[in-house]
């Protein structure tokens, strides 16, 4: 590994949560992108990333209980 | 909001509705049981109640009564004790398998689904509360750094090493489903 992709590998990992997020400015974005474009390390870790995120979104929803804001009022009458 | 804080009971009621869901969502998640989840749910409400007159606004409502909520969690302890388990999460782990090499079949799907749910139930606090908030209930950055009382840069990086966290923990589940 030479010592420019060096620094841009210890530059770029922990901020691919950020780039997958959206949150970073144009010009770090350009910079994550031109070095994942060439890093299989960081392509291999920015896709797994994204599966975990994706993934977490995807849990399901836990359903709502009708009676839980009752439960909170009865709750609060009492005290 | 005004109302609630001047003691109305049923102002107070439909803040109760709007929220009460998302916040036993979350608290569960937390603390993992559903007795321990109702119960958190209804004592943060009622220090909420309590502590409204000193509530300035700084921050939105929601946020407010989730960070009581996972601070009551903690301080139940309804979870077995942790290890921190922060040094642990920058060691550079296997690459996961890329998923485009081999469709996920709905079995690896579900299969993936419970690992993730046991890899964020096994974290750490500090790392599996970023991933309720932001990945799981959707918050945004500033609303999940809020409720953890972190700067917006500082919750970023901890989301990041949380997310880490949960591929180590992936390795496993992954690798048996792509053994190449």
């Amino acid at each position: 590994m030479n010592p420019r992709h060096l620094i841009d590998h210890l530059w770029t990992r922990p901020r691919l949560s950020a780039y997958l997020d959206g949150e970073l400015d144009p010009s770090q974005r350009a910079r994550v992108e031109r070095h994942t474009g060439r890093c299989p390390r960081c392509q291999a870790l920015l896709a797994s990333l994204r599966r975990i995120r994706d993934g977490l979104a995807a849990l399901p929803l836990r359903p709502a209980a009708p009676g839980r804001a009752d439960a909170v009022m009865a709750r609060l009458g009492r005290t | 909001m005004r109302r609630a804080q001047e003691g109305r009971q049923d102002a107070f009621e439909v803040l109760v509705r709007r929220h009460a869901d998302q916040l036993h969502a979350i608290v569960l998640r937390f603390c993992g049981d559903a007795g321990d989840a109702e119960e958190i749910v209804q004592e943060t409400f009622l220090r909420a109640w309590r502590g409204l007159g000193g509530f300035e606004g700084r921050s939105q409502f929601f946020t407010w009564l989730c960070r009581i909520g996972l601070n009551e969690a903690k301080r139940r302890g309804s979870r077995r004790a942790r290890g921190d388990g922060a040094g642990a999460v920058d060691a550079a782990a296997a690459e996961l398998p890329d998923s485009r090499r081999s469709p996920e079949t709905e079995a690896e799907r579900h299969a993936l689904r419970a690992a993730l749910e046991d890899a964020v139930r096994d974290l750490p606090a500090r790392y599996r509360a970023p991933l309720i908030l932001r990945d799981i209930e959707g918050l945004s950055t500033e609303q999940a750094a809020a409720v953890m009382e972190l700067g917006e840069a500082a919750f970023k990086s901890r989301l990041h090493r949380a997310r880490l966290a949960v591929r180590r923990a992936l390795r496993a589940t992954l690798d048996s489903q792509h053994p190449d």
